[in-house]
């Protein structure tokens, strides 16, 4: 008796599936996002920039770089909450909140006053910049394979 | 005891061997030049330690980057694998589009001209 049910069950949702035409799993190719990225990147470099300039001398002390940090995490922010509005955006969403936790690192080091040698900026720009480098990589990928 | 990059290396990827095996080569070494990552930094957070130049808590914020990185990376890796089966899926409903839709009589599949 079930037999019937069971078979009609399957074929509208194999219709269903079908009908949806392209499936569609990600968020599609974002040039907002690669653009906001390499912003991000190049505003976090040209602080570790000016930091490692200034090492031993007042100039780079954290509390002459508090707005550029605060207008970094501004920015971030305004970012994911465009691509929190774009249906299936949510891997970019998650990688952008933690480039933002990133940043936070960065500022907490700049506020220890652990930004003593150009080691310790390479560290954190070198990772932050991979980092940065990966969301686009995705966004790049995206946009070849749909193309 | 000294810490050794090859070995932690080693011991990370023996532990995510299952999961490797279902990524492709380009993304597997993604990870694996991650884990490499990891490793490199253990090893150097002792030998600064040693040396007496870097505190627990610069230690623990140099990890925090660290991991903060990965998760960026295995999402980036989700993320392919997702285009990729997006594409896959895609690609056998359009194989079947024409031979479908002309033997019910309507546009049943879309056709996808992407």
């Amino acid at each position: 008796m079930t037999w019937p049910l069971k078979h009609g069950s399957v074929a509208l949702a194999l219709l269903l599936l079908v009908s949806a035409c392209r499936v569609d799993l990600i968020a599609p190719y974002n040039q907002t996002v690669v653009d906001g990225v390499v912003q991000t990147n190049s505003d976090v470099d040209g602080i570790l920039t000016s930091v490692e300039r200034g090492i031993g001398i007042d100039d780079a002390v954290y509390e002459n770089y508090v707005e550029q940090y605060d207008q970094l995490h501004i920015d971030i922010r305004a970012l994911i909450l465009q691509v929190e509005c774009i249906p299936r955006g949510e891997i970019t969403v998650d990688q952008l909140e933690l480039l933002d936790e990133m940043i936070s690192v960065i500022e907490e080091t700049h506020q220890a006053g652990e930004f003593n040698s150009t080691g310790d900026i390479v560290f954190y720009r070198d990772h932050f910049s991979s980092s940065c480098k990966q969301i686009i990589e995705l966004e790049l990928f995206k946009l070849m394979e749909r193309e | 005891m000294s810490l050794d990059v090859n070995s932690l290396l080693k011991t990370m990827l023996a532990a995510a061997k299952d999961e490797l095996s279902f990524l492709s080569e380009d993304q597997s070494l993604k990870v694996t030049k991650q884990f490499q990552s990891i490793a490199e930094a253990a090893a150097h957070v002792e030998v600064e330690k040693i040396a007496g130049t870097l505190s627990e808590e610069e230690a623990g914020r140099r990890f925090k980057i660290l991991e903060l990185e990965s998760k960026i990376t295995l999402l980036r890796v989700k993320g392919v694998a997702l285009v990729s089966a997006e594409r896959i899926i895609n690609s056998a409903l359009n194989a079947i589009a024409g031979l479908v839709n002309g033997v019910v009589g309507f546009e049943l599949i879309e056709i996808d001209d992407d």
